[in-house]
């Protein structure tokens, strides 16, 4: 599209340069062609300097008496009778200062260092009337702004534009109009350069050419052309230039040929590019106040809605989920929110449907986003709310829309999960258990925890202490038992002295000898060996002081003492022998003594 | 006279109690009932007459989950569910529902990494409540006490060997139930809170002004590791730290 445009563009410059190229080597015409010589003081008039050439510098008029309205250039093409012939055209539209005759002084070219210059034009002023009214009104803002319109040309082309302080993104219509004035003929209209719009986001809206209803200016009807719409979306904020597009017009001129006697009205086609005017919008950048963290630079009117085809489904159903934003503004110039689900929730790349039509107040229709969505897991989910920001220029303020979350209910479905066999316990996370309805054991909210309670560290404490406190206990009864042996062996042991001392006094009287030496020897055994008098046998004894690692031949001398002390009742024993006994025990109960010590 | 008084109280205090009890039996059989039904509204009312009465149970908190979640109120649901774990770290059913319930959170933060004996050892201390495991240590440490005193008093030297023994085995029981029962104790000090507004943003200080780091969704159970006026510090599954507003937390 853009490159076909191009090469028609560049196709125009390369044959305006052929003809300028051969139009060099004529003669060099520069004229003055005022449109009136007589004029009211509140009229303009429309002063033409035509040269048939390329010029490197002109100079124009220093335009004493005159105010210059506008300016414009213009280059056609004739061709005539065959001939062909092309002219660069300084159009100056004058408002006179004062009344009078005024003179509209020349104008000079340079032409490969020669100077060109025109006749000087005079201009009669008369007394103004008062101008033919419009009513205000009747063509709407379009036709008051043509008040200012050039008069004098029959052919406008011109770039209207709707807004003239839009904001940034927000849309601008534009009508290319051409007004056409009553009597005018017009034919073989073709665009010649494209527009340039830099900085802006374009979308063209029509490029019929519509007839619009006539409008009247100043007393003269002109037929108004729509030749194409568009609509604009400024892209940044600051002062934006509009290079709009240039047209040819093929205009024909009825001119009166003679030849000799005989006239002839012969119409002359003329070839004129009309440009629609440069344009100038000041940008509104949007206001920072309040600004939306998640604004995407949606400017517009537009309603946001989010929607499942389905809320109850198995686990591996498809499952549609759309959003969509409908409404009029720079639609399709931003993005819509993205979704985003819970990992069990298995999301694909969402698809964008457009379904939008451009118009004069910007991009009208629905843009859509659908998401399919398949739940791989059991339960219940929430798709979150969406918000969506845009700003409303006619609100001068940011508008944030949210969708209502969608609940949705996942059951497991039987499609196929997993390779385990159907009989396998579902594993956790999968099934949805019932509630527990045996009568718990009811605890009081108020109570404690045990663990770290003073209750428990006392319990503690009270356990601790039993080991030492056992321990001293052991410990006390251990010694108290000690202190009861050594007094009782004290005891025995004064006992068993007086015994020995009573005994060696009764040498010679056998029985309360051998009485003193057998209680001697029992008290002694009782108290070493713990066992009480009565228990106190020979088999008793000699097994305890074996145990106790007494050698053999000691005991075998204290049986036999023993033997001896049991014999003596009944038999007779000599002086001798009881010293020898005396002396025995006495030996035993030392030795014994010793060892059991040990 | 006096005591016959005091007697008649302690006898009123008493069937006072039984009727609580009974009262509280029949409220959570009426509710069990409603759930039963589909009617999870009412089923939610009497399980909560429960609680304003000053009782509570690990399987009432997790009946109440379930009637949550079948009202499409997840956070809540894993604030209940998590509160049973907390008397019942053993409760099987609360942990299935809460894994199926979690399926549908939006925040997937990959929890930091735990060496497999910290698990095992949890796994371990999951067994029994902190209290439980107190009342076992402190039991087993009496039995030891009592082997002590038996190994200390017995005359022969076999008893003596047994009793020492046993002593000995008894004592690194005890030792090993309060070690459970402090991790677990432990544990039940630590807060808790579930995230309970559809997002909520993570802040880096108490104010506003600190700027944002991140961003939570509902249902995120996060740790409670300070607050100060209007804010909670909490620590975030993967370790990380962040406040949030007070009012967008509810602590178990």
């Amino acid at each position: 599209m853009k490159r076909r445009n191009m090469t028609l563009r560049q196709l125009f410059w390369i044959i305006s340069m052929l003809f300028l190229h051969t139009l060099r080597a004529q003669q060099v015409q520069f004229t003055a062609h005022a449109s009136r010589t007589e004029i009211s003081a509140d009229e303009r008039i429309k002063v033409d300097f035509t040269a048939n050439t390329r010029y490197d510098q002109f100079i124009q008029p220093a335009f004493k008496d005159f105010y210059v309205l506008s300016t414009g250039d213009y280059m056609s093409t004739s061709i005539i009778n065959g001939r062909v012939s092309s002219e660069i055209t300084k159009t100056f539209i004058l408002a006179p200062k004062h009344t009078g005759i005024l003179t509209v002084e020349p104008a000079k070219i340079l032409v490969d260092g020669k100077t060109y210059s025109t006749e000087s034009i005079q201009i009669k002023v008369n007394e103004g009337q008062a101008p033919p009214a419009t009513s205000p009104g009747k063509n709407g803002p379009a036709g008051r702004k043509l008040q200012s319109l050039d008069q004098s040309k029959d052919i406008v082309f011109r770039l209207e534009l709707t807004k003239a302080k839009p904001y940034v993104n927000e849309a601008v219509g534009g009508i290319y109009k051409l007004y056409v004035k009553d009597g005018t003929r017009v034919s073989d209209l073709q665009v010649v350069k494209l527009p340039e719009y830099k900085g802006f986001w374009t979308q063209s809206v029509s490029k019929k050419i519509k007839r619009l209803p006539d409008t009247e200016i100043n007393g003269q009807t002109y037929h108004v052309y729509d030749l194409g719409e568009i609509v604009l979306f400024p892209q940044h904020d600051g002062l934006l230039k509009i290079n709009p597009e240039k047209i040819q017009v093929v205009k024909l001129v009825r001119k009166v040929e003679s030849f000799g006697i005989f006239r002839e009205y012969v119409d002359v086609p003329v070839t004129m590019t009309l440009s629609g005017g440069s344009k100038v919008l000041r940008v509104k950048p949007l206001p920072k106040n309040g600004k939306p963290e998640d604004f995407s630079g949606a400017v517009g009117d537009f309603s946001f809605k989010a929607k499942t085809d389905k809320t109850v489904l198995k686990t591996g159903d498809a499952l549609t989920f759309r959003m969509y934003v409908q409404g009029t503004g720079n639609l399709g110039f931003f993005d819509l929110p993205e979704l985003h689900l819970p990992e069990a929730l298995e999301i694909y790349e969402p698809e964008t449907k457009k379904s939008t039509r451009a118009g004069l107040n910007g991009i009208n229709g629905k843009i859509e986003k659908v998401y399919t969505v398949i739940p791989h897991q059991p339960g219940k989910y929430k798709i979150p709310s969406l918000t969506f920001t845009y700003f409303d220029p006619a609100k001068e303020k940011y508008i944030t829309l949210q969708t209502e979350p969608i609940n949705l209910d996942v059951t497991a479905g039987n499609a196929i999960v997993s390779n385990t066999s159907s009989s396998a316990p579902a594993s956790p996370g999968t099934v949805f258990r019932f509630i527990r309805t045996n009568k718990p054991e009811w605890i009081s909210i108020d109570r404690k925890p045990f663990y770290g309670s003073f209750r428990f560290y006392l319990l503690l404490l009270l356990i601790l202490l039993g080991f030492p406190a056992i321990y001293a206990f052991y410990v006390w009864r251990k010694k108290y038992l000690a202190d009861t042996d050594t007094l009782a062996r004290k005891k025995t042991e004064k006992y068993i002295s007086t015994l020995l001392s009573d005994a060696k006094k009764s040498i010679g009287d056998k029985n309360l000898f051998y009485g003193h030496l057998e209680k001697a020897l029992l008290s002694f055994l009782s108290n070493r060996l713990r066992v009480s008098g009565t228990h106190l046998k020979k088999e008793v004894w000699e097994k305890k002081l074996a145990e106790k690692g007494i050698p053999g031949h000691v005991i075998g001398d204290l049986n036999r003492l023993w033997e001896r002390i049991e014999a003596a009742r009944y038999s007779p024993v000599d002086m001798q022998g009881m010293e020898n006994d005396f002396a025995l025990l006495k030996k035993l109960l030392k030795e014994l003594d010793k060892m059991l010590k040990k | 006279m006096k005591r016959t008084g005091i007697f008649i109280l302690l006898w009123l205090n008493l069937s006072g109690l039984i009727a609580q009890e009974q009262r509280i039996d029949s409220l959570f059989a009426s509710a069990n009932e409603a759930y039963r039904q589909g009617n999870y509204a009412l089923a939610e009312k009497n399980y909560k007459k429960i609680l304003s009465y000053g009782y509570h149970a690990a399987d009432l908190y997790y009946n109440l989950g379930n009637t949550s979640y079948k009202q499409n109120n997840i956070p809540l649901a894993i604030y209940y569910y998590e509160k049973a774990l907390r008397l019942n770290p053993d409760l099987k059913e609360a942990r299935d529902n809460l894994a199926l319930v979690k399926n549908s959170l939006q925040d997937k933060i990959k929890p930091l990494p735990v060496s497999p004996l910290t698990a095992f050892w949890h796994r371990i201390v999951r067994i029994m409540s902190p209290s439980s495991w107190g009342v076992t240590a402190l039991f087993t440490l009496l039995l030891s006490l009592v082997f002590f005193g038996l190994y200390l008093f017995s005359r022969t030297g076999g008893y003596k060997r047994l009793f020492f023994i046993l002593m000995l085995i008894a004592f690194m029981v005890s030792a090993f139930d309060f070690a459970a029962g402090y991790t677990a104790h432990r544990e039940q000090l630590r807060k808790w809170g579930i995230v309970f507004v559809p997002e909520a943003d993570l802040y880096a200080g108490p104010a506003m002004s600190s700027g944002k780091t991140g961003k939570v969704h509902e249902g995120l159970k996060v740790e409670i590791t300070g607050s100060m006026d209007d804010w909670y510090q909490i620590k975030l599954p993967d370790g990380n730290t962040a406040w949030i507003p007070r009012k967008e937390l509810k602590p178990i």
